[in-house]
């Protein structure tokens, strides 16, 4: 067996020689969290998926406090809430902030006649047949599955919406929960 | 793997659970890509419904096609329809599989270079611009050949041959001429009648197969449930005389089975005897006395006794009506039976208020035998021969080799069959729900009074219609293909000739499209009222109703005392009985596939015919006795010649269904092309068709039955169907009938296992009247539409893994005088359910409104449900079901495609249930009686069944629930209380 080297002291001067990686790991552990917490703040539920133009909910349903049934309509009569078309996005900008790079991309389809291909973010399965019109009707609030929307940039799921999401809400609200209130 | 250290170990745990998690999050992000400008009626999410006209037959009746998010996806009887009332047949509703069959024609095709070629795509300009320059070059030689047409499209093409200079028949291989001519000698009118039951006290059917498909199936189905159900006057009688028990004959009360052309005989000696013993008020004098009862009751192994007994009830009936004439084809037997009903019609005229001759079906204007054979004899080399729709190659033995004949063949269809095969050119048109058109069943009598079909193509009026009923797309074209009106148009255009309105006074302006032609059509019909009135207020009507009527005179109309001496037959010829290798030919139009037109689509293959239970194949009807004789069994492949040595082989069914010396054969398979289903399954009847009625019967020494949907029609003696005698079924239920309930009320301490089931809002209950039932399979067929149900196929089918949720079985009552009840039988909705306490994972529940509920993401595939029903009901995924694109668009989207592995069965269109009581919640109010319509409920043109909430004491299926007297519940013994009653069919004695 080979002598084990002498195990190297620190220098007399007292001062680590790699203060500055100490620093900077100190100024980011700091910072991080800090980071995070705006984040969280801005962000309360995360960030979606991109979509092809990057349309805000905060500013549409939080800063212009545009009701979600003026482009869902569909959500008061029908099962689904439905993506508004193109065309009631231009019964404003048609007229409004037409400059901006992204309601310029708008335009484009709008002139081309071409539907926007959006990213899906809210969806169940296909086993389950949700009605958005009796929810709604009976006073569930949009923000009750999908979250305070009106600060989202991109929308995200707030939370999974599986079964226990809705058998609970079910369950304390007294309304059946039938298999085949759902599932057919 | 030994030597893996654990450091290894622990990052493969760590990458693994990072990828693990990371994949969760990688969820699969759809696409939603919403309209540019939405289409003002359509909503996703939403049904639309569009009134249309069926054009799978030439009855033509009202549908309303269910659209949803781009796609029709079912087709409905139009309730408000003046032909079918709300009811559609298992035909009508495979019009989707038609607008979506796979082997459908997507682009133009020629064959470049001679018939020896195969066929090679083609653009539409070229197509057009080729077709047009033959046109041209040839004119005055245009031949076109169609399917039944009325109204628009007739016009167009009568337009187009007259501009052309041709000349053109209307072709369906069911023409009833024998039908036509009987009139004409008896009434003075070569019509196709329309009959009304409704008002019928008796029907006479001289081999007539009206429930089938027999002139207007759907509304004769309708009004003969009506007229033979127990209402004030109690039910009505249906005798039927013929060799074979149809399903129509399985439905009559008397059913007296004769040799082939001996119903002719009986009807004529009916109308003899009613006419010798002055029955009726027609001054006629008297026939010679070759049909004399006594006469013919020695020839056809009748008693007299029972003839005259037929006649005399028949002429004494407030209301009756003799219906009779093969559909196909002339023969000395069937021009003698279409007479022997004309002449019964007419010397009973006073009551017999079920035939309407001014009016006549628009099966009239299609072209006679005569008419065809002329039109295919003169065809030449320098003919360009148009066929829209029609499949002569098929339908007609020896067409093919006179069609090669002509030097361009054109075929305007929408499928790939043995005449588009024969083509030079085939040009793709809509599906009839793809198109706009309209079609009228029933024409006004002063157009008719004019040849109607063109020898020469020259100066002739076109066929106006008394009934407008309205043709719209209910979709976007779903391949490159145009309306058959357009391509008559563009044709002419493209030979530069101008296709002018045959009737041309009534339209100022002329020209454009096929739509333009459409409307100003439709606004000369404005009649009454509505003459005054733009047609842009009419326009939204008729696309909403669907229909209009547009005649306003009721032309009054008397017909001359028959005279019997004259009109009278000299002879019927019957051929003596025959040998043991000889039989007499029936052949009959199936009721599922009709002429095999829809032979492609697997809903109408595996829905099984009414009597014989049998899917996906032909079969021959062949008596016991002589199977015997030839030493042939069930299954045995036989083969048939007729005296001109065509041959046709189809496996033996041995029955009684058929009259000793006799064979029946069912037309509608044995295609070579039109698609992957029909092609090369079974065998074609309509070769023997013309030929000799007598034919050699061979046995080959193969056997292959063909595939059956049910294993027995025999009852065992459990009483599944049963009967009851006429009285007692006006009365209350007897006190001392077992019968539960399936409700609280229904338990029974001591007798019941579980506890009663509390329902609260509703208990979803369902009536099925037996004496309505009249076994045609349309709730089947609706059945499979409506909830995704796979078509399984022959090999499948064979195994017995069908998956029908529905099945509609022929049950035979032993021992009484073979007599047949159709019993639809589905998931019964029991309250004590056998299914429900063997599942060991709760996938087979009770939902809180008394369904039978089947949660299919909890089902592991134990099959303890199936083992345990009774009925028989449920149906295992023994694999997944690949829908044949693009097939899979037919889908409803209300209803989950269930996997491999899962059990399935009846919901009582849970689908349909929801969305009404969703509609009533947004509305504030209650779900009305009668609002629920399940698809099979929908569907029946014989209004069958009857469904409800057995809570509401005063809905319909309360009342026959709780209160009729001829309620039963199936196995009642067993105590599962169903949810489904059946009323007994009604016996009434025969008349003897």
């Amino acid at each position: 067996m080979n002598e084990t080297p002498a195990i190297p002291t620190t220098p007399p001067t007292g001062r680590p020689r790699n203060r500055a990686a100490i620093v900077i790991v100190a100024c980011l552990a700091v910072l991080l969290p800090l980071t995070a917490w705006g984040f969280y703040l801005y962000y309360p539920s995360g960030i979606g998926p991109a979509q092809p133009i990057s349309f805000s909910h905060r500013v549409h349903a939080g800063d212009k406090r545009i009701s979600c049934l003026f482009c869902h309509e569909g959500a008061l009569d029908t099962p689904r809430a439905g993506v508004p078309p193109l065309q009631t996005c231009m019964l404003c900008h048609e007229r409004v902030i037409i400059t901006h790079p992204e309601i310029v991309k708008l335009r484009t389809h709008w002139e081309n006649q071409q539907p926007v291909e959006w990213v899906r973010v809210n969806d169940v399965p296909d086993f389950v047949f949700f009605n958005h019109s009796l929810h709604v009707r009976k006073g569930v609030d949009c923000g009750r599955c999908h979250g305070d929307v009106a600060a989202m940039d991109r929308v995200d799921m707030p939370w999974a919406l599986n079964m226990g999401f809705c058998v609970q809400c079910h369950r304390d609200n007294n309304v059946s929960h039938d298999c085949l209130i759902c599932h057919r | 793997m030994m030597d893996m250290s654990r450091r290894v170990l622990m990052k493969l745990i760590g990458g693994g659970s990072a990828a693990a998690a990371a994949g969760l999050m990688l969820k699969k992000w759809g696409k939603l890509i919403p309209y540019v400008i939405p289409p003002e009626e359509t909503k996703p999410g939403v049904w639309s419904v569009y009134a249309t006209t069926c054009r799978e037959c030439p009855a033509g009746c009202g549908m309303h096609v269910r659209h949803r998010d781009g796609r029709a996806t079912k087709a409905e009887g139009n309730p408000d329809h003046p032909i079918n009332h709300g009811g559609l047949c298992a035909r009508g509703q495979s019009a989707v599989q038609g607008l979506y069959d796979p082997d459908r024609l997507r682009q133009p095709l020629a064959r470049v270079g001679g018939r020896t070629k195969d066929f090679s795509p083609q653009s539409w300009s070229t197509a057009l611009e080729t077709i047009g320059q033959a046109l041209a070059a040839t004119h005055g030689r245009v031949a076109v050949m169609s399917d039944l047409q009325t109204s628009t499209l007739a016009d167009v093409m009568q337009g187009f041959s007259r501009a052309l200079g041709g000349r053109m028949i209307l072709y369906e291989p069911f023409n009833y001429e024998s039908l036509r001519q009987a009139n004409k000698k008896v009434f003075l009118l070569p019509h196709v009648p329309r009959h009304d039951l409704a008002g019928c006290t008796m029907i006479l059917s001289l081999g007539a197969d009206f429930l089938e498909t027999w002139i207007d199936p759907v509304r004769f189905t309708q009004e003969f449930a009506q007229m033979h159900s127990p209402g004030k006057d109690g039910p009505g009688r249906m005798v039927y005389v013929g060799p074979r028990l149809s399903m129509t004959a399985a439905n009559a009360d008397d059913f007296i089975q004769v040799r082939p052309g001996e119903e002719a005989l009986i009807g004529l000696a009916m109308a003899d005897t009613i006419v010798r013993r002055g029955w009726c008020k027609s001054q006629t004098p008297a026939p010679p006395d070759t049909f004399e009862a006594t006469k013919v009751a020695a020839r056809v192994g009748v008693s007299a006794e029972r003839i005259v007994a037929l006649a005399e009830a028949f002429a004494k009936a407030p209301g009756a009506v003799a219906l009779g004439g093969p559909p196909a084809g002339r023969s000395a037997q069937g021009d003698a039976t279409a007479l022997a009903a004309a002449l019964l019609n007419a010397v009973t005229r006073e009551s017999a208020r079920g035939s309407e001759y001014v009016y006549p079906h628009a099966l009239t204007t299609t072209a006679t035998e005569a008419q065809t054979d002329k039109f295919l004899a003169d065809l030449t080399k320098n003919d360009v021969l148009i066929i829209h729709n029609a499949n002569p190659v098929y339908s007609r033995p020896g067409a093919a080799l006179a069609i090669r004949k002509a030097g361009l063949i054109v075929y305007l269809g929408t499928m790939m069959d043995e005449t588009a095969a024969l083509a030079d050119w085939i040009l793709p048109v809509d599906s009839p729900l793809e198109a706009w058109g309209d079609y009228g069943p029933y024409l006004r009598d002063d157009d008719l009074a004019k040849p109607t079909t063109t020898e020469d193509g020259r100066g002739r009026r076109p066929f106006t219609t008394d009934l407008l009923s309205l043709q719209q797309p209910t979709m976007t074209r779903l391949h490159d293909t145009r309306n058959a009106g357009d391509v008559f148009l563009a044709l002419a255009e493209a030979a530069g000739r101008h296709v002018s309105p045959p009737d041309s006074e009534l339209d100022s302006a002329e020209g454009g499209d096929f739509e333009a032609w459409l409307h100003r059509r439709c606004d000369s019909r404005s009649m009454g009222e509505d003459f005054f009135r733009p047609f842009k207020e009419l326009w939204p009507e008729l696309l909403t109703a669907g229909w209009k009527n547009t005649s306003i005179i009721e032309l009054p109309w008397g017909w001359p005392d028959p005279d019997m001496s004259a009109l009278m037959p000299p002879e019927v010829p019957i051929l003596p009985p025959p040998g043991a290798s000889q039989a007499d030919l029936c052949i009959y139009p199936s009721v599922m596939l009709f002429d095999g037109r829809g032979a492609n689509r697997s809903w109408l293959q595996e829905a099984p015919d009414p009597m014989a239970s049998m899917a996906w194949g032909s079969w021959i009807d062949i008596h016991p006795r002589q199977a015997e004789a030839l030493g042939v069994t069930d299954g045995d492949v036989i083969e048939l010649r007729n005296d001109a040595g065509v041959t046709v082989e189809a496996p033996a069914r041995v029955t009684m269904d058929i009259v000793n010396g006799a064979v029946a054969l069912a037309t509608g398979q044995g295609h070579t092309a039109l698609g992957a289903n029909a092609a090369g399954r079974g065998a074609n009847a309509f070769l023997l068709v013309g030929g000799s009625q007598r034919v050699t019967i061979r046995k080959t020494g193969r056997n292959s039955p063909p595939a059956k949907a049910a294993a027995t029609q025999d009852q065992q003696e459990r009483e599944i169907l049963r009967w009851t005698a006429l009285p007692a079924a006006t009365s209350e239920p007897a006190a001392e009938e077992h019968f539960s309930l399936p409700l609280p009320e229904g338990y029974r301490k001591g007798k019941d296992i579980y506890q009663p089931r509390p329902y609260k809002q509703h208990r979803w209950a369902m009536v099925i009247d037996l004496q309505r039932c009249t076994g045609c399979g349309a709730c089947a067929v609706a059945c499979y539409a409506e909830n995704n149900v796979q078509t399984v196929g022959e090999a499948r089918l064979r195994k017995g893994a069908e998956m029908s949720w529905l099945k509609v079985v022929p049950y035979r009552q032993a021992g009484e005088g073979g007599r047949v009840g159709f019993l639809p039988m589905m998931c019964q909705h029991c309250d004590a359910a056998p299914c429900e306490p063997v599942c060991p994972v709760y996938a087979s529940v009770h939902s809180e409104e008394g369904l039978n509920a089947q949660v299919y993401n909890r089902c592991i595939g134990t099959r303890y449900c199936a083992n345990n029903c009774p009925y028989k009901v449920r149906r295992f995924n023994w694999l997944n079901h690949e829908w044949a694109r693009p097939l899979e668009m037919q889908l409803n989207p209300d209803v989950s495609v269930r996997p491999r592995g899962v059990m399935e069965k009846c919901t009582f269109c849970i689908q349909r249930i929801r969305e009404v009581q969703w509609r009533a919640k947004r509305e504030k109010r209650k779900v009305r009686d009668g609002e629920v319509a399940p698809a099979c409920v929908q569907s029946c043109p014989a209004r069958a069944f009857t469904f409800g909430d057995l809570l509401d004491e005063g809905s319909m299926v309360s009342q026959l629930t709780r209160h009729d007297a001829r309620r039963y519940h199936v196995l009642e013994h067993l105590n599962t209380k169903p949810g489904v009653a059946y009323l007994k069919r009604i016996r009434l004695p025969e008349i003897t």
